[in-house]
């Protein structure tokens, strides 16, 4: 196995537990991890309790810098891949370097996804999927009044756990079908809906979003049903989707995310796929699904190491966890769960 | 393959006498049917190449540039005959080929918004050509008033036949008229150049169903000759149980309804099978009547579907959903559509058009609401009102020669989808025109137009800083006025002149010929050195294709086998750097142009 070029795309929990399992299997391999981000990795589960003072900014570090050195990790900050080349096996980075590899792992990870009717907007809106956006927001937070979340997504209930026992004025218009990554069904809509309001969230449901606006310093929202609500911050929590942009058309099989068997292999030869970015059926559920969580990052991320190192392991849905609120339980998988029951 | 070495020719001899360049020398325009040209164009121009009609697309953008619209609306016209119309809804197969989408160069020239420009911005009194040939006296009947039915009848109205054009459908146009919503293409754009054919003596009889109103037997004794053009009216629908319950419809079906002004009850959820056009189109409409959610369902994944990008983006800024990697397997209801049953897919190879399989996955299956189920899954020709003797293809479908298009009746042509199954609207287009010619040369017993490579000395028409101009986007209508009122309403409101203009400058003018005249050139490499791509090389020669096309240059990097520096046409940008720093002015630029001509007569539609 000495002398194999790994490289890792994605400096998160999938790319970092990879690239550490990796080395434990080949001490003497070459570990290239690729992030497009500036800075180190960060708990991203962890914003939302930065954003309500439950933790500050060094807490967020997973790692130290000098965890990469021991492990003898090439850590490449701040390079976008600009595209693979699968039969070359090389990556050209958006500085038009190129990295040949010899076994690749993607572990891109996910961005906040902006729904296509809400695309003329998007200046307007704000997202929360990274640290500079929770470092925005928190900036803005003490002139913040009135908040209006638009879709629907755990990220969105985690901040109610920053908006709610600050006495932000919380309005939320929720998608009529998909609560991301909620398992939902118009019941449980419904129950979500109620439980909402019981916290004092005002909740606009079957209604969608037809206008953001800007008028002054306030942002107006207005929806097909004639519903228009002011806010200081308009945050768009629709979910997340894989980062994928450096594969289009690259050959490689891709739906929401990198489409991968149990084994997590891709449809190229040695390529791997973990963590939010890589899109599995799961007989459990009989559907596909990019999973999300940490756990899930780096469960799938140890196995597609261990599979590219000659292992020959399954992945497995992770465990649902548990969402609670206002007494109510709803499932999510791949979030270890979260209560908003205990903030308000 | 052979590799002419010897580049240099004595401007005496015979040989050098027959290059376009000796031709060039001695006048302005010279005409060539020398195999070797349609080759260069082949291989040099390839929008136009990729287009069925061979649309001259780097003229008609270099004349919007010039801001002479009708110019460009006509030099479309000439190839596809209805720029208005395929302004909005062509499949631009020429955008796929645009040399500017190349790795490395950037998205491909909008050369569809482009052809849409022309049409709008042509000042309201334009004047539109037709080089009318005098009558025939012969007479040509043409079954369906789609697009290949509508340029089969022009071309032949221009040739001099008497046309009559008949459509059993109320009222001219096909799938242009009863397949596509009115959002897509205004009716008045449509009627406008449907009666730019019209009006050239066609008789237009609608109303008229072949094999009940009249028969095709009666048509071939009372004409020279019967164009069948009848479209692809017979639609697909999957082997799945429940198609027969209310509310399950076929997409053409549907869209007639629609297109009809019908306000079709769809029900709260819509589940469209199917990614076509068709599908996109269904779902659309759905949304526009009410539907709480439309979900375009495909074998595959969207990433694969042949359908345009922006075209996606619009379904889903309208609510509409894509969902792959899924296989319909039950309609499910009780008299009435009420729930579907799919398997999940996983991704398997690729289909003949270029879309991804998808293989259903055991035991994944999975149930939904519906309110309705549109198959937008092809349809294929009805050849039910046929009551002549014909041969059958492998396919069942009537067959034809490929060349001729001629039946094996005499005197009886196919035109367009009925012949080939269901395509695109410019290859019907494309396939309507070239039935006409032969129709004519039926009639007439000898080819009366050709086409012919033209050549014009020409300068640098470009400026480098033109590369970086980015697309142009289309300007769409606001999603809420989209659904007001009967939903009709044109959703792109088309490139203004200035972004017009923009647009037209990234085109890199194809037909420009770059060519060094070994015969002056010193060898000094300036040119190399400024060239921005990797397209002039030192070569040993350049090779030849067996039936004389342009195959590629044979380079070296040894300088004692240079025999000549060469621009490689096809890496070429067309930024004339090279002709700005070249000491000996050695580099001559040639503009060259697919064009129609009359067989015999004088030059036509330059």
């Amino acid at each position: 196995m000495a002398g194999n070029h790994y490289v890792i795309i994605g400096n998160g929990a999938a790319g970092n537990k990879a690239a550490e399992t990796l080395r434990k299997g080949d001490p003497e391999g070459r570990i290239t991890v690729i992030s497009a981000e500036p800075v180190h990795f960060i708990h991203r589960h962890r914003l939302a309790g930065f954003l309500a003072e439950e933790a500050n900014i060094a807490d967020l570090a997973v790692h130290p810098p000098s965890w990469y050195e021991e492990l003898n990790l090439r850590l490449r900050l701040n390079q976008p891949v600009e595209r693979v080349d699968f039969e070359d096996k090389s990556i050209l980075l958006a500085h038009r370097e190129r990295i040949k590899y010899d076994k690749l792992l993607i572990c891109s990870g996910a961005k906040h996804r902006i729904p296509e009717y809400l695309s003329h907007f998007e200046k307007l809106l704000t997202k929360f999927s990274n640290g500079k956006h929770a470092i925005e927001l928190k900036s803005m937070m003490p002139g913040i009044k009135r908040v209006t979340i638009l879709g629907g997504d755990a990220i969105g209930l985690q901040l109610l756990n920053a908006f709610l026992p600050a006495g932000k004025d919380v309005t939320m218009i929720m998608d009529e079908y998909r609560f991301w990554p909620l398992e939902s069904d118009a019941g449980s809509m419904d129950r979500l809906a109620r439980a909402l309001e019981a916290k004092g969230v005002k909740v606009v449901r079957n209604d969608h979003v037809t206008e953001v606006e800007k008028r002054g310093e306030t942002k107006v929202v207005s929806t097909r049903g004639g519903v228009k609500v002011e806010s200081d911050v308009v945050l768009v929590c629709s979910g997340m989707v894989p980062c994928l942009d450096f594969l289009a058309d690259s050959g490689i099989d891709t739906q929401m995310g990198v489409l991968v068997d149990d084994k997590l292999r891709a449809s190229v030869e040695d390529v791997w796929a973990a963590g939010e970015c890589a899109q599995m059926y799961y007989e459990e559920i009989k559907d596909y699904r990019c999973q999300t969580g940490y756990q899930n990052a780096v469960r799938k991320g140890e196995k597609a190491a261990l599979n590219a190192l000659g292992a020959d392991e399954s992945a497995k849905l992770c465990e649902p966890g548990k969402l609670v609120v206002g007494g109510e339980e709803f499932i999510t998988y791949g979030w270890k769960g979260f209560t908003l029951d205990e903030t308000s | 393959m052979t590799t002419q070495k010897r580049l240099y020719l004595p401007s005496e001899s015979e040989e050098f006498k027959r290059t376009t360049r000796a031709r060039l020398l001695e006048r302005e325009v010279y005409f060539s049917t020398d195999p070797r040209d349609f080759g260069w164009v082949k291989e040099n121009i390839p929008c136009q190449a990729a287009c069925p009609a061979l649309t001259n697309v780097p003229g008609y953008i270099r004349t919007i540039f010039e801001g002479r619209y009708g110019r460009s609306y006509e030099l479309n016209r000439f190839a596809n005959l209805l720029p208005g119309v395929l302004g909005r809804v062509c499949s631009r197969p020429c955008e796929s080929f645009c040399r500017h989408g190349w790795e490395g160069n950037g998205e491909p020239v909008s050369i569809c918004h482009l052809k849409r420009a022309a049409a709008d911005l042509k000042n309201d009194g334009h004047r539109i050509t037709e080089e009318m040939f005098g009558p025939s006296g012969r007479k040509v009947a043409v079954i369906g008033s789609g697009p290949a039915g509508l340029a089969a009848a022009h071309d032949l109205a221009v040739l001099g036949h008497k046309v009559v054009l008949l459509e059993a459908l109320p009222e001219p146009g096909g799938m242009l008229r009863y397949g596509i919503p009115a959002f897509r293409l205004p009716r008045d754009v449509l009627a406008a150049e449907i009666g730019n054919v019209i009006r050239l003596g066609v008789e237009l009889r609608t109303g008229v169903k072949v094999g009940l109103d009249v028969s095709l037997a009666g048509l071939m004794e009372e004409h020279d000759s019967v164009v069948i053009a009848a479209g692809t009216f017979d639609p697909n629908k999957l082997p799945v149980p429940g198609t027969d319950l209310e509310g399950v419809y076929t997409g053409l079906e549907f869209m007639m309804k629609v297109n009809a002004g019908e306000r079709v009850e769809v029900g709260d959820v819509v589940q469209v099978i199917g990614g076509g056009y068709t599908a996109m189109d269904c779902a659309r409409a759905a949304m526009r009547l009410g539907a709480r959610r439309a979900i375009v369902n495909v074998l595959g994944t969207e990433e694969y579907l042949q359908v345009e990008k922006r075209e996606l983006f619009e379904v889903k800024l309208e609510r509409a959903e894509i969902r792959g990697l899924v296989t319909l397997s039950e309609i499910l209801g009780d008299g009435k559509v009420s729930r579907v049953k799919f398997l999940r897919n996983r991704l398997g190879g690729f289909l003949p058009g270029g879309e991804r399989n998808g293989v259903p996955i055991p035991d994944s299956d999975f149930e939904e609401p519906a309110g309705s189920v549109i198959f937008a899954t092809g349809q294929k020709p009805d050849p039910s009102f046929i009551d002549v003797d014909l041969g059958k293809n492998e396919r069942g479908w009537i067959k034809a020669d490929e060349t001729t298009h001629q039946t094996s009746l005499p005197g009886l042509f196919l035109a367009g989808d009925f012949m080939t199954g269901a395509s695109n609207i410019i290859r019907s287009i494309g396939s309507g025109r070239r039935t006409a010619w032969k129709v004519d040369e039926y009639l007439m017993g000898a080819e009366r137009k050709k086409m012919v490579v033209r050549h014009e000395r020409a300068g640098v028409m470009r400026e480098r800083s033109w590369d970086f101009v980015p697309r142009q986007a289309m300007a769409t209508l606001k999603p809420t006025d989209r659904m007001a009122g009967e939903g009709s309403a044109e959703v792109d409101l088309g490139l203004g002149a200035e972004a017009a203009l923009e647009e037209s400058k990234r085109c890199y003018l194809c037909y420009l010929k770059f060519e060094i005249d070994p015969a002056r050139c010193i060898y000094c490499r300036y040119c190399i050195d400024v060239a921005p791509k990797d397209c002039i090389k030192l070569a040993r020669g350049v090779r030849f294709d067996a039936d004389g096309g342009y195959a590629g240059i044979d380079e070296t990097e040894e300088w004692n086998e240079v025999a000549v520096v060469a621009i490689d046409n096809k890496e070429c940008i067309r930024c004339g750097k090279c002709l700005e720093v070249c000491p000996v002015k050695c580099i001559d630029v040639i503009k060259v142009e697919l064009i129609e001509q009359s067989v015999n007569s004088r030059p036509a539609r330059v």
